[in-house]
């Protein structure tokens, strides 16, 4: 069976309820994007803790993520970086968000989150060194990402 | 002002097809970059700066009481629990004081036997420590670090209070 189609008898597909589908998907994508996890290395495999839960924080909270990859080395967005260089620029900019008359005291608490995501092979020589620099710096208060069940993916 | 009257004949048509293009890039945009991430939790820790350890014989010797009755100075030690590892970093031993509890690479079992010496040494009213402190041998690996201090920041104290006071050090190479 053939048609043909001339300026006078055009068959348009009605393209609004393709239109409204396509809007809507792009809708859950945007709700669902998460610019967060371009901090995060998801290449690490995480210890597996089983009572380790997810911590809300209703957003308040600043904080900092550092990933360590199983050599001891901190990963920022890929690439290897020093950690001591980094973690005092991260100490200067957390400094700064203290009330100024407690900005030049040498040891007063950061209010910044140290949030630790490192791979669970990595040695304990090497995370004692985050840690210690962490805390020379005036970083209190750490959290340890860990998975509580092993991730199928991995 | 009035509105203008529809007229049927001249009716004004959208051209969809270039919206529902742009909409398909944004689609395929989102697609592509969409990486859902895994549900992490994670494990909180306030690390203040070092302190001097209690020593339970000391504070029992200063207080005149010295022999081995734990409970004449309650709440003032600090439980030393040793980990040592192998080369691969792995669980060679761990000693809860003086004694030997357990070897080889930890498991459930393991953990579950920490947690009940630990429990009947931290919850009784008459315990003698109110502290821990891991010495952890430098090459014994993260995960095995980090299940051993998750099960013993489980711990309560006499009093029923979560036990705050939990640390770590570093054994000295050998």
């Amino acid at each position: 069976m053939s048609g043909s189609v001339n300026g006078e008898n055009r068959a348009e597909p009605n393209l609004t309820p393709m239109l409204d589908m396509v809007f809507q998907l792009i809708t859950f994508f945007m709700l669902v994007i998460n610019f967060k996890s371009a901090s995060l290395d998801l290449s690490l495999k995480l210890p597996v803790i089983g009572s380790a839960q997810p911590l809300d924080t209703q957003g308040v909270e600043d904080m900092l993520i550092l990933n360590i990859n199983n050599q001891g080395q901190l990963l920022v967005y890929g690439a290897v970086t020093p950690l001591e260089n980094f973690l005092a620029k991260e100490a200067r900019a957390s400094r700064m968000k203290l009330p100024p008359a407690d900005q030049k005291k040498a040891d007063i608490e950061l209010p910044t989150s140290v949030i630790i995501r490192a791979d669970k092979g990595v040695s304990f020589k090497d995370i004692n060194r985050v840690f210690t620099e962490c805390q020379a710096r005036g970083f209190r208060k750490f959290s340890l990402k860990a998975f509580n069940m092993e991730e199928t993916s991995a | 002002m009035r509105r203008r009257k529809k007229r049927g004949a001249g009716e004004v048509e959208l051209n969809l097809a270039a919206m529902l293009d742009m909409a398909f890039q944004l689609l395929t945009f989102f697609i592509l970059t969409f990486r859902p991430s895994p549900i992490e939790g994670q494990i909180a820790l306030n690390l203040p700066p070092p302190i001097a350890v209690t020593n339970v014989n000391q504070v029992r010797a200063a207080a005149g009481t010295g022999g081995g009755d734990a409970s004449v100075v309650p709440g003032t030690g600090t439980l030393v629990l040793t980990l040592h590892a192998t080369p691969d970093g792995k669980l060679k031993d761990l000693v809860f004081g003086a004694r030997p509890l357990l070897r080889g690479p930890i498991d459930r079992g393991g953990l579950s036997l920490l947690n009940t010496e630990l429990e009947n040494l931290l919850a009784t009213p008459a315990g003698a420590f109110d502290a821990v402190q891991l010495h952890v041998d430098p090459a014994l690996d993260y995960e095995t670090f980090l299940s051993i201090m998750v099960t013993c920041s489980k711990q309560k104290t006499p009093d029923g209070k979560p036990l705050e006071k939990l640390s770590f050090v570093e054994l000295k190479s050998k």
